[in-house]
């Protein structure tokens, strides 16, 4: 009676441990696949904060959403990010104007605010009707993949921008041309900010990270004033 | 009314497995050791005493939301960790408690306790310190973990039990979103299928308990991430459906209704996605019910024949009645 006993208590102990094993290696081997399989990276690029040189002479402005908060974020021709101004209310990016930033927000209905491009500060408002919604920004390029390349061309010209090898689910998700046309800013599908010249003749250098793509980033106009 | 063991009990004896002094010897230790089975009265009382204690609880939300965007990040970490070491004071204070409604309370104290740690962490990473959403994510999923595996180790209820799945789960998906690039949402989906299924493996295993929780909770996250992410994506489906004809033959074979429950509903969830992501409109809704009622048809004949295996079964029929003159009831 013993020894039935001691068996089965032993029985229970192996089937336990097997299946802590099983479980175990369930999980490793699903860390594995997710690690080696699941996560995919997009193309490496140098960032415009290393090699400023050549660059834009523009900045871009975007909206972004963070923990709540629509934040104006711009990108200098430096490489820097900058977050002058941010709120619960959100908006949208409409145009860059001289030392200002026209942003159109819905804080006590819609209405356009002016902010000062070094400190954030709310220089005035501007009824609604004197900018109009602008008309979505129109691609500047678009992608093709052939046997796991990503070919980004310009719009119009066909001209190749860009090769890379990349995997299948990685894409350009919108793009905008610089006001004087010589620069092109995408937005890929990993959330970054890329520019690259539009003749070509350089690769894409990352802007910055976490750009939601649309709206598309906003351009200042270099040439302007 | 007769409550689950009385009835077992009485019914042991019709069977002559136990003896009517056995019976009354039994039944007197259960009252003496959980006070008997709770009255409808005490059970309509507690369920009171909870919806009560919600609309209180939301009445004070309200109240403290009105001034949520006045306070400092300062005082609502204040305020967050003083209500969370209330909910844990008074949760390890009825911990030891032996009826059933104070162990349910404990329960929901210590849960709150979890989602109190969950809050603060929010407070701390993502309002003081201003990481990125997904390393907020990250790190509150780490932190309700690390409350909730202590909590459930000391307080083995069900309750517990799912609260720390619910954190490791939430761990695990937001990890998957650190990358610049997150992966497909099939990665999601498989990796809320290997949680589930290592939950239930651990269950049947006697590592987590109780045992019945774990199986159905991982056997229902295992069915529900393959088809509720899964799109179109036939091989996830497939696995989804896999998984669950595995649990109604396991159910069939260990004559567990909770397998058999989820099994069945899973297979009734996936197989129709399953049909028509294979073989699209064409064919789409009578393939359906067709399949759905050959599936009703499998079951129920192998519900049936487990039945009639376990009643045929010499090992589980009852034993000859007892001889009252010889006295050779089972002692």
């Amino acid at each position: 009676m013993t020894a039935t006993g001691t068996s089965g208590s032993a029985t229970t102990d192996r089937r336990s441990r097997s299946l802590l094993v099983s479980a175990a290696v369930l999980v490793i081997a699903t860390v594995v696949l997710v690690v080696v399989f699941g996560i995919q990276r997009p193309p490496g690029l140098a960032t415009l904060a290393d090699e400023p040189a050549g660059g834009p002479t523009a900045a871009v402005a975007w909206m972004a959403w963070d923990r709540g908060e629509g934040c104006v974020r711009v990108a200098e021709p430096s490489g820097a990010v900058t977050t002058p101004w941010c709120s619960q209310s959100g908006g949208e990016v409409v145009r860059f104007d001289g030392e200002e930033l026209v942003v159109r927000t819905w804080e006590t209905g819609e209405r356009m605010r002016t902010i000062d491009l070094d400190d954030g500060r709310s220089t005035g408002w501007l009824p609604a009707q004197r900018d109009p919604a602008p008309d979505p920004v129109t691609d500047a390029v678009w992608a093709e993949r052939h046997d796991g390349t990503l070919i980004v061309h310009e719009v119009g010209s066909d001209r190749v921008l860009w090769r890379a090898e990349a995997h299948e689910r990685y894409t350009i998700d919108s793009s905008a041309r610089s006001p004087d046309r010589t620069w092109i800013s995408m937005v890929d599908s990993a959330g970054r900010l890329l520019v690259v010249p539009a003749d070509g003749s350089a690769p894409p250098r990352v802007w910055a990270d976490d750009v939601p793509a649309w709206p598309a980033p906003v351009w200042e106009d270099a040439t302007a004033g | 009314m007769r409550d689950t063991t009385t009835t077992l009990l009485h019914d042991w004896h019709a069977a002559g497995l136990v003896s009517a002094d056995q019976v009354d010897a039994i039944e007197r230790f259960e009252r003496g050791r959980t006070g008997g089975p709770a009255p409808r009265r005490t059970v309509v009382a507690e369920a009171i005493g909870y919806v009560g204690a919600a609309l209180a609880l939301g009445a004070i939300a309200l109240l403290v939301g009105e001034f949520w965007s006045q306070f400092t990040d300062l005082a609502r970490l204040v305020l967050v960790l003083v209500l969370t070491l209330a909910l844990f004071a008074s949760g390890t204070a009825l911990r030891r408690a032996t009826r059933p409604p104070l162990q349910r309370l404990a329960s929901v104290l210590y849960a709150g306790t979890v989602a109190g740690v969950a809050w603060a962490t929010g407070i701390v990473v993502g309002d003081m310190v201003g990481r990125r959403d997904v390393e907020v994510g990250i790190t509150i999923g780490v932190a309700s973990t690390a409350a909730a595996l202590p909590i459930y180790l000391v307080h083995r209820r069900a309750l517990s039990q799912l609260v720390l799945l619910v954190a490791v789960l939430g761990t695990a998906l937001a990890t998957l979103s650190l990358p610049d690039q997150p992966p497909d949402t099939v990665w999601y989906s498989l990796t809320a299928a290997a949680i589930g299924a290592a939950w239930f493996l651990l269950g049947t295993g006697g590592w987590l308990s109780p045992r019945r929780v774990a199986e159905t909770a991982g056997a229902v996250l295992a069915v529900l991430a393959c088809q509720v992410t899964g799109g179109d994506d036939w091989a996830l489906l497939l696995l989804g459906a896999a998984v669950a004809v595995a649990l109604v033959l396991l159910a069939i074979r260990s004559d567990a209704l909770h397998l058999l429950a989820v099994g069945a509903v899973g297979l009734f969830l996936v197989v129709p996605r399953l049909v028509f992501a294979w073989f699209g409109d064409a064919i789409g809704a009578p393939a359906t019910m067709l399949v759905i009622g050959l599936l009703l048809v499998l079951l129920a004949v192998g519900l049936g024949r487990a039945r009639r295996e376990i009643g045929d079964d010499p090992a589980t029929s009852p034993p000859p009645p007892p001889s009252a003159s010889t006295g050779e009831v089972a002692r």
